[in-house]
Order: structure tokens, then sequence, then C-alpha cells
């Protein structure tokens, strides 16, 4: 009998170094009022910032947990400290952020990074952001990139434009949780007609143990102008649940065209809650790329709302569910203007033991004439230990569209392992070609970097066949 | 609503050998059916949008008519039970249960049609045994504000094959909740057409349960809506643990004939085994323009060709009937489109 192939658990040891959990501030664990206005008081914040955030802890109180999707019973709020501001200030230099955190952004790879092809960086470690730069030409074109605590102070009027506008407090019960206790995160605004020709990069590490992290990003692409964004999270595994449940806000106005690029790798331990949504106005567009590799369970479906005429998302996603992960994944896509267009493409590959769901929502209201939506989803399991759901909801409310869906689910096909081994490649070089091929709709939407870095998050292991 | 005063059922063509058949129970339901209705639209079917039909207990506690068919040899000539309700017999809550025995091929037919406003609610209970080989086609043609309401449920035993064929002149409300378990090496394939127009609600659960290895299903739904009709339609194929070699199709397309016409589609392929072969597809949209141009630059005006378009899209069911049946359905349709407009 051919022993399987095997797929390793996605490599996580590169993430996995824990620092010690050595911090200037933490907030008691639980979920109350004083938390909430201690963590405000803390941030030294204008009070309509603590007005959001009140009005957000009493829609919590309301809320109810989501009937569907994963179990969520592992998530005790009075087991998590929703505050750990971290030794050190935000920096705009490496030299000058302590150590100890800067050899862990070293490790992740950062600064690297940022010397060779990003725009700007911003890195979070727990609650705070410890260093943000971005590169001066940009800053002469007025472009800001800061950390979200430094716009509301620096851009008020900006920020309370667009805060919480795009996401409303009230949109489910982690959200309202988010409002309550957000900190740190990216704000940007890219001025009209300014094109950005490398990505901005956040990247979210969380290292103490108990903790959640909260992080607010918000970003408007004025008329005409474009940018790639890529967000990058991770965090040592502990024993105990971490929480992470942030807010991306995007805004994309006329002409604009946005990237928004995810690379999840949060560790085994981590629920992962997050909301994303993007308004996209005329002629705008806004392409989701994400990858969805760690996390014990997580529950993200980003959306575009199409609201204006002729705008246009693409998403594009891949997830990863290993042992002990249940990963429920998707997009939401809402066509508000006339023709309007998406195309969702969405993978996912589960295995010993590990659940992958793909749950999305297109709805093309009946003003949405002569839009357009194709959405492809495939699952790939590769032990019968596993399982690959797909739950779409589709809503058309007019006639004047076309709408296709397609999703198959199955393990590697046989003749496709074959055709490529009578063409002369060995058994496991078929194999390995084929999963890497699955991947590769998402991986060449990457910057060449991060793909390299996804293609080494998938690890093969091949031992005789698969299947 | 008027109870039942005579019982419903017109004609049953069952009088063939070897079909057991029947006990039929003649109930009326006085002073149980408000309660019964209440629950079954308001309660449970309606308000959820997917299909959810009355408790089971509740149609077998107010049923008006109950047949339990075994069917022992293979039939030549199809089983036809005609259910013609009127203004009189404007009630009907039926309880069907059919079994094939093993080895035995037949074909049923059941048809529900009224002219006038009836409020139906059907269980029918199918049970293809091993090797055996069941048709079962289904027509509702009730009235346009008739509440119809059917759940159907199916075992489809090793190696046994159900082919199950719905056509559905929607009514007001029109809400059907499928659901088969299907063993090992056996098949199920359900084919379902619906037309519906003005202010139809129609939803439609199809549940797919593979249970064992090297089964088979299939899901195929087509409709075309216009007006102001809703249509709701959740098919779930579920490969439980053990399935192993199998296969599931699910395939769901929805014509929309007018712009104020809606449609919800929830297409789910739940997967708990490894090595199967499940695949779905769902599209909505208009009759495409360049379609309706090539009939029409053949000379075929714009109604007639929107006509030939939907039976098309129609075939997968039509294409099995008998020629007498096939005549009275694409004249129905017909009738249908024309009303639409």
């Amino acid at each position: 009998m051919m022993s399987k192939t095997r797929l390793d658990e996605l490599n996580t040891n590169i993430y996995d170094f824990k620092n010690k959990d050595d911090y200037a501030y933490k907030i008691d664990k639980g979920l109350s009022k004083e938390i909430v206005e201690e963590i405000s008081r803390q941030k030294n914040e204008p009070s309509w910032v603590l007005d959001i955030r009140l009005k957000a802890l009493e829609t919590y109180n309301k809320l109810n947990l989501p009937t569907w999707g994963p179990n969520l019973d592992e998530l005790k709020m009075e087991e998590i400290a929703t505050y750990v501001r971290p030794k050190a200030d935000i920096k705009d230099k490496w030299e000058d952020v302590p150590t100890e955190i800067k050899d862990t952004f070293e490790k992740l790879g950062i600064p690297k990074a940022e010397r060779e092809y990003l725009a700007g960086v911003g890195a979070q470690y727990d609650s705070e952001v410890v260093y943000h730069s971005i590169k001066d030409e940009l800053l002469s074109q007025g472009v800001i990139y800061t950390d979200f605590d430094s716009a509301i102070r620096e851009y008020p009027d900006l920020v309370k434009e667009y805060f919480s506008k795009c996401v409303p407090i009230f949109d489910h019960k982690f959200i309202a949780l988010h409002y309550a206790v957000f900190s740190g995160g990216s704000f940007v605004y890219v001025p009209k007609g300014v094109k950005l020709e490398m990505p901005l990069q956040s990247y979210f590490r969380l290292n103490s143990p108990e903790s959640g992290q909260f992080e607010h990003t918000l970003i408007i692409v004025d008329e005409g102008a474009s940018l790639h964004f890529i967000e990058g999270c991770s965090a040592p595994k502990y024993n105990k649940v971490n929480l992470h449940a942030g807010c991306v806000e995007l805004f994309v106005k006329e002409n604009a065209y946005l990237r928004y690029s995810t690379i999840e790798n949060w560790s085994k331990n981590m629920l992962n809650l997050n909301t994303k949504k993007a308004i996209v106005e005329q002629n705008g567009q806004v392409d989701w790329i994400s990858g969805s590799f760690g996390s014990h369970i997580s529950m993200l479906y980003p959306m575009s709302i199409l609201k204006g005429d002729n705008s246009k998302t693409e998403y594009t996603g891949i997830s990863f569910a290993g042992k002990n992960q249940n990963l429920d994944t998707g997009f939401k896509v809402v066509h508000v203007g006339k023709n309007t267009s998406s195309v969702v493409s969405s993978k996912s590959i589960s295995k010993n033991g590990g659940i992958a769901t793909y749950r999305s929502l297109v709805r093309i209201l009946p003003n949405a004439t002569n839009s357009k939506c194709s959405v492809t989803c495939d699952g790939l399991m590769l032990d019968d230990l596993s399982r690959s759901d797909t739950i779409p909801v589709n809503d058309v409310q007019n006639s004047d569209v076309e709408f296709s869906h397609e999703a198959k689910v199955g393990k590697i096909s046989e003749k496709a392992i074959f055709y490529l081994m009578s063409r002369g490649l060995s058994e496991e070089d078929a194999k390995a070609m084929i999963v890497r091929g699955f991947a590769n709709p998402v991986s060449k939407e990457l910057p060449m970097e991060y793909a390299v870095e996804m293609n080494r998050l998938i690890n093969l292991e091949l031992e005789g066949a698969i299947g | 609503m008027e109870i039942n005063k005579s019982p419903i059922l017109t004609s049953v063509n069952y009088g063939i050998n070897n079909i057991d058949f029947p006990q039929s129970e003649i109930k009326y339901s006085h002073g149980k059916f408000n309660s019964f209705t209440t629950c079954g639209t308001e309660n449970c079917s309606i308000k959820t949008n997917y299909g959810i039909l009355a408790p089971e207990f509740l149609v077998k506690q107010n049923q008006n008519f109950c047949t339990s068919i075994v069917i022992k040899k293979t039939q030549d000539e199809p089983i036809i039970l005609n259910f013609d309700l009127d203004k009189n017999n404007s009630v009907l809550i039926d309880y069907l249960s059919i079994k094939v025995e093993n080895f035995v091929n037949a074909k049923v037919i059941i048809k529900y049609k009224s002219n006038a406003d009836v409020y139906h609610n059907s269980l029918i209970n199918i049970n293809a045994t091993e090797n055996s080989n069941l048709d079962v086609l289904v027509i509702n043609d009730l009235g346009k504000n008739s509440t119809n309401l059917i759940k159907f449920n199916n075992l489809v035993q090793e190696n046994g094959k159900l082919y199950y064929k719905i056509i559905d002149f929607c009514s007001n409300y029109t809400i059907h909740n499928f659901n088969s378990k299907i063993e090992e090496n056996s098949l199920c394939e359900l084919k379902s057409i619906y037309i519906g127009g003005e202010n139809c609600l129609i939803d439609l659960n199809y549940t797919q349960n593979l249970l064992e290895q090297n089964s088979c299903c299939s899901i195929d739904c087509v409709g075309a809506i216009s007006g102001n009709a809703t249509k709701n339609f959740k098919g779930t194929i579920d490969f439980k643990k053990g399935a192993t070699k199998s296969k599931g199709y699910e395939n769901e397309m929805c014509l929309l004939l007018s712009n104020t016409a809606k449609s919800k589609a929830l297409p789910m392929l739940l997967c708990g085994e490894e090595d199967v072969d499940g695949t779905h597809s769902s599209s909505v949209g208009k009759i495409g323009d360049k379609e309706l141009f090539y009939l029409m630059s053949r000379g075929i005006d714009r109604n007639e060709a929107i006509r030939i378009f939907v039976k098309a899209k129609f075939n997968i069911v039509l294409k099995d009937l008998d020629e007498q049946t096939m005549k009275e359905i694409l004249d129905r349709i017909d009738k249908e489109l024309d009303n639409e407009r």
C-alpha cells in the first residue's frame, strides 16, 4: 500500500519565537466601562474617541454571538487583556527601537524589506506602534502614512470624517468590541492623482500572552490615486487563547486604485475575528489578496461595497487549515452602482483535521444594472480527517446582470499526476507542482518576496502518493 | 378556508399486480386546521425563507389523505396519482409513502392540479430499496394564490436508483423541502424546473446526503421568474464521512424575466471526506440579447423567442416526459409566459 503524500504543517518556526512578556503597561483582564476609560486615559485621547468607545461597549453588551460559523466558546473576555503597551515609544529609525523588539522585526525580515522594496513601514508590537517611517519623496507629495494615534492627534478632521463610517460600530459583536478597545493601526491618505510605485506595509506582532490586538487601519485613496498596501501579522504560540479583532476601513475614491494584500500567519492559539471593508466610488477599484495560514479559529470575510458606477473589485484568497484549525473565510460584495464588476477566486487546502470553510455573499441591488460577477472557489482535501465546506449566498435583485458561481472540492487528480509523470516528472515533483499550482493564483498576485515567503510557508514533504 | 367535503384524489392508476395499496384514510381536519396553518405558514415555513415546512408530525396529525404504496414487481406502466382540487376541495394535507422493493423498477407520477386557490401541504416519503430503480415525477399546478408546501423524504438503499423530477407552476407560496439519504453505490438524481410570476415566493431547499461510498447525487434546478417574484434556493450536497469515491453535482440556474424579480441562491457543498468529487455552479441573468437577436433574425417574434429559450432551458426535465405530458407542460409554460407579459 502506498503511503500518503504528506503536506507539512505550515512551518511557523520562523514566527514562533517568544520575547519575555515585558511591557510598560498591561491593563487588567476583562472588559468593562472602567477598562475602556482607562485605555482612553492611557492613550490621552480626545473625548470624541472615548464617546465612540463607550457607545461601542454598550453595543457589544447588547449584541449576541453569531449563531453560525465556528464555535467561539473558547473566547473568554475575562481572560483577555485588551491593552498592552510595550516598553517603547514610536520611532522613525530602527536603531532607536529597543533591541529586543527590533530583533523581533529583524527576524521577520521587516527592515530588510523596507530597504529593498517598500515605500513605508509601520510596525506594531502588542497594542502600540513602535516604528513608523515613510520615504521623504512621498511626504513631499502629501502622502500621509502614520500610526492611528498620531493621526487622531494630527489630522483630527480627516479622521473624524472617515472613522467608523465604512464599518459602523453596530456591524457585529466583535466590531463593537474592536471600537471599544481599539489601539494602534495605521492611517494612510494618498492625495488626488498620486500613484505610489512601491507598496506600504504594516506589520502586526502580538507577543504578550492572553492578550488581544485591536488595531484600526484606515486608508483613503483619493481621486485618481493608487496604492498597494501590505499587511502582515504573526504571533508566538501560547497555551492560552489570544484574540485579534482588528478593523480595516478602506475608502477608494473616483478613478482610484487600491490593492490590499494580507499574509496572515497568526499562531495556532489565536482567535482571528477581523473585519475589513472597502467603499469604492465611481471608476474605482479595490483588489484584495488574502493568505490565511495561521490562527486557531478565523472568521474573516473582507467586503467590497461597489458604490460608484463602473467600480470594480477582485478578491483572490487562499487558506490553509491544518491540525486544530478552523478557518472560516470568504468574501462579501455588494453591487450598488451601475456597470460594476467583481471577480472572486478562492482556494482552500485542508489537512490533518483542519476545517476550511468558504462563506461568501454576493448581493446585486436593483439599481446595479449591467453588473457582472464571477465567483470560483476550489477546495483541496489532503486527508479524510479534514473538512472543506463551501457556503455561498448569492442574492441577485435585478435581471440585467451576469452572475456565475462555480465551486469544486476534492483531492488531487490522479489523472493530472499521471499526465505530468508521462512528461518525465517524478511522482513527487508532479504532486508538488500541482499543490503549488493550486496556490499560484494567490502567490502570483503578491510581490516576489512575499510569494517566495508564501511558498516557503507551504512546505511540501512528499512521500508516496497523494490520495 | 373551507375544509374538504369529499376525497380529493380523482384518479389513481395503480391497478397493476403486486402493488400493496392502500389503506387510504380520509380524515377531516375540522378544528385542527387553523392551528396547523398558523404553524405551517407563519411560524415555520415562510419566515425562515428556506423552506422549512411544518413539522412532519403535524402533517400526519392533520392529513386528510394518506396512502402507502408498496411496489413489489417491476411496472411497465407508470403509477399515477392525480389530485384535482377545486373551490369545494380546497384543502389537501396528504401523506404519501412509496416503497419499491428489491430489484423492482417503477415510475410514479404525482399531479396536484387546481384552478382555484387552495392550501396544499404534502409529506412524500420514498424508499428505494436495494437494487431498485424508481422514477418519480411531481407536477404542481395550483391556483395563483394557493399555498403549496411539500416535504420530500427519500431513502435510497444500496445499489438503488432514484430519479426525481419536479415541475412547478408556482403559486403564491411555493415551498419545497427535499431531503435524501443515499447509501452505498446508490444514486439520487433531482431535476427541478419552476416558473413563477406576480408576487410568488418560491422557496426551495434541496439536500442530498451522501452517506456511504460510491454514492452519487445531483441537483439540477432551473427556473424562470418574472413580475415581483422572489426565489430562494438552498441546495446542499453533503459528503458525510465514509462517502469515499462519491460524486455530487449541483447546478442552479435562474432566468430573470423582469427587472423586479429577485433571486437568492445558496448552493452549499459540505465535504467531510477526502476522496470525493463535488462541484456546484450557480448562475443568474436575463435572456441574452445575442440569443434573442439570433432567434429574431430567423423571423421569430420576441415573445416566441423568449418562450423557445425558456423551454430550451427546461429541457433537462422535459426531454424525459412522455409525449402527452410533455405537450401539456409545454402548453402550460406558454400560457404562463403569456400571462406574465
